[in-house]
């Protein structure tokens, strides 16, 4: 879908669907986020290396990520 | 000899601060940054007193939540909705009903200003002495939600009539 399309499709709905998919859009990211680094460190990345490729840094993305509950 | 210290046993009496750390790790499941309102009432939903009380129980929360999620995803044009496995998060059963202030603020995420509000002015119901404060306070607060907050979008969906919860709360 291109983004004349996808204006289309977003414009016409009811905004409570809309803004409602934009946050089920941003939890994907997250689980998406989640879940890939976690296979970064199984790869053996480094979390200098995470963080580069999510352009953020090191630390952040320890703190999010590093230890799990 | 001075005053008796409380007979009052820790982790015995409900405080707000369990039903936040259970939503938390309901978002931290789900992949949300903040904490919705529509959360709070999973959490509460852990709790089979209240889930009988509503009339649903918290994985049929969690279903209809991810329903609406995918109805929405579909009306944007992702057709199908990607599957992404949820995160993993601590188990409900695992939060005491009294927790510890480091409890609370391990892995803090944010409420969200409305559930912030429903949470803050349960608590300030207990401040002022209410006869026994509880967990239903937090639901009657969010029995009070319109549309389009989440927590009462999330009841129409699970097509829960809010009056009349709040009867059952009354009388039990």
């Amino acid at each position: 879908m291109n983004l004349d399309e996808l204006t289309a499709a977003t414009t016409s709905e009811d905004p409570a669907i809309g803004l409602r998919a934009a946050l089920a859009l941003r939890r994907l990211a997250e689980r998406v986020e989640a879940s890939q680094v976690t296979v970064a460190r199984h790869k053996g990345w480094s979390w200098q290396q995470i963080g580069d490729a999510l352009g953020v840094t090191r630390q952040s993305v320890h703190a999010k990520h590093g230890k799990e509950l | 000899m001075g005053r008796q210290p409380k007979a009052r046993r820790r982790g015995e009496e409900y405080h707000p601060w369990s039903t936040y750390i259970v939503a938390r790790e309901e978002a931290r499941r789900r992949g949300d940054r903040t904490i919705g309102t529509e959360l709070l009432l999973v959490a509460l939903l852990c709790d089979p007193a209240l889930a009988g009380a509503v009339g649903t129980d918290a994985a049929q929360a969690r279903a209809a939540l991810d329903e609406l999620d995918n109805e929405a995803l579909v009306a944007i044009g992702m057709d199908p909705p990607p599957e992404v496995p949820p995160l993993p998060s601590a188990d409900p059963a695992t939060v005491p009903a009294r927790p510890t202030f480091k409890m609370v603020l391990h892995k803090h995420l944010r409420l969200t200003p409305c559930a912030k509000r429903v949470l803050s002015e349960s608590s300030r119901s207990m401040r002022r002495g209410h006869s026994h404060p509880g967990a239903e306070h937090v639901l009657a607060g969010i029995l009070e939600l319109r549309e389009p907050d989440p927590a009462a979008e999330l009841l129409a969906k699970l097509g829960v009539q809010p009056d009349a919860v709040r009867d059952r709360l009354a009388a039990a």
